[in-house]
């Protein structure tokens, strides 16, 4: 495929430096349906180096959720089913994930170094802010290490009731919370994997190539907003105003534009609004709960005039079917939609399909009965979320 | 210029299929159903072209791909030959929330489950 982008293509889509994301983004949904920074890690044509707890295939979570947290659109959150993203490389993330579990300082070093500051693993539900820093989760990880649930509390009537004693898992001061509890054995054992993500980490190279993937659970987490975001938001689109100017040769104030877009913005602001409207039942997009049928749509609007703003008065039996006027223009067949739904509805009726030979439903409906019509009506109104 | 679908080999045939598919989901979800509509036939000829070289096998691969536009119009053209799979695939991307997939899939679900289906398979030419 011949890509009119800026070093940007099918297979090196994170070439695009954060700067040229504004410019690229299009494109990359284009070749890949995913925005910028919610690219799969597989699928690929080369490798990509990924990070993923085991616990997210262990605890039978349906689907993960991450992004890459230097490059990525804050927006975008990668959804991934966890048994897909066990299925092709299960022993690499075994490694990776035991090697993250325990890491060395150094490998915690070179997280901050690339930026990846912050890391999320557990599920989403179960805190307010998605992200954690690495070194709270390690020492979420040493605590959940030293907490027995077997162990012995002093029991109801004691002055200290319900407070743990003196038992398994009970040592350790608060700096070093795991260590003390680790074995001999485990000592090793940390000291291998340690070794270990030394060489994953060598073997992965440029760190900033690394994906980060969070633990999901039932829900995506929310991402917070920075404050400045909307400002950075307006600096970016001020500038990029400025340069398409400078371009086109024009010397008219740049706050003309700026005002320009304001106006434009509160002007669609209703038709926004009327997209957004939830599905509704039946009688509350009728015109009229009793029937009357109409000679003309011209009729029709006569009695009940305009829909509102950014709102259509949409004909589930479509106009030019082939039916009597009475058929088509009466408070049965006409309802009151979003003016967004309503292009929705049309593009629907206009698509064509595989399974109908090539036909949309606007073809394959012509010369079939009024009920036909009207059951194909229906469906589209409740696909595109205008009718409950 | 672009090159005569015969003369193209398999391989180069599945990229233009994929490219295709890709960019009808493009317009499908921006409502440019009349690129939408172009395309379509485009890829009704490349379709054409892989059952006439009695290759459409090479298609159903694409189930799994992680594109949900090309595992859709993958179940879409490969129905006839493993009906089981394309239709939990369909059922899978019926779910989707979000853009035109989900609905695309819902629908096909409707007319294959209710028997208005119409068989891709091109009518074979008369031997001898």
């Amino acid at each position: 495929m011949h890509v009119h982008t800026q070093g940007v293509s099918r297979e090196r889509p994170d070439f695009a430096r954060s700067a040229e994301r504004c410019w690229i983004d299009g494109d990359l949904i284009r070749l890949s349906h995913w925005p910028v920074g919610g690219i799969r890690p597989g699928g690929r044509a080369g490798p990509i180096p990924w990070l993923i707890d085991l616990s997210v295939l262990e605890e039978a979570m349906r689907e993960v959720y991450g992004r890459d947290f230097r490059l990525g659109d804050r927006a975008a959150l990668l959804q991934l089913a966890a048994n897909a993203l066990a299925a092709g490389d299960r022993r690499r993330a075994a490694e990776i994930a035991d090697a993250v579990a325990f890491p060395p300082p150094e490998y915690k070093s070179r997280f901050h170094d690339a930026g990846l500051r912050y890391l999320r693993w557990g599920p989403a539900h179960s805190r307010g802010n998605p992200r954690i820093d690495v070194e709270a989760w390690l020492e979420r990880k040493a605590w959940e290490r030293k907490y027995d649930p077997d162990q012995p509390r002093v029991p109801r009537g004691h002055p200290d009731g319900g407070q743990w004693t003196n038992g398994p898992g009970a040592g350790g001061d608060d700096e070093n919370p795991g260590e003390e509890l680790l074995t001999d054995e485990e000592q090793q054992e940390v000291g291998r994997l340690a070794e270990r993500a030394r060489r994953i980490l060598a073997d992965a190279g440029d760190p900033d190539s690394l994906v980060v993937l969070a633990a999901g659970g039932e829900k995506p987490p929310k991402l917070p907003r920075s404050k400045w975001g909307a400002l950075a938001f307006f600096a970016e689109f001020l500038g990029r105003m400025m340069v398409q100017r400078a371009f086109e040769g024009r010397n008219s104030p740049v706050w003309f534009d700026v005002i320009d877009w304001f106006n434009a913005i509160n002007t669609m602001m209703p038709e926004f609004e009327s997209y957004l409207t939830p599905p509704k039942e039946w009688e509350e997009l009728v015109a009229d709960r009793d029937y009357r049928d109409f000679d003309s749509y011209n009729d029709f609007l006569g009695v009940y005039g305009s829909a509102g703003a950014f709102h259509d008065w949409h004909h589930l039996v479509e106009q030019k079917s082939g039916f009597s006027e009475r058929e088509i223009n009466n408070t049965e067949n006409i309802i009151r939609v979003p003016r967004g739904r309503h292009w929705q509805i049309t593009s629907f009726m206009a698509t064509p399909h595989d399974h109908l030979g090539g036909l949309s439903w606007r073809q394959w409906l012509r010369g079939k009965s009024i009920e036909e019509h009207r059951r194909v009506g229906m469906m589209a109104a409740r696909d595109v979320g205008v009718l409950k | 210029m672009k090159k005569d679908l015969k003369t193209l080999s398999l391989e180069e045939l599945l990229e233009r299929y994929n490219e295709v598919a890709l960019l009808m989901g493009y317009d499908s979800d921006n409502l440019l159903t009349r690129s939408y509509t172009r395309r379509f036939k485009e890829k009704q000829r490349i379709v054409d072209e892989f059952w006439a070289r009695s290759a459409i096998d090479a298609l159903l691969p694409g189930i799994r791909h992680e594109n949900p536009w090309i595992r859709y119009f993958s179940a879409a053209n490969c129905g006839e030959i493993a009906p089981a799979e394309t239709e939990a695939v369909l059922e899978e991307l019926a779910r989707i929330p979000y853009g035109t997939v989900g609905s695309q899939a819902r629908t096909a679900l409707y007319i294959i489950r209710s028997g208005i289906a119409v068989s891709r398979r091109p009518p074979q030419a008369p031997k001898g």
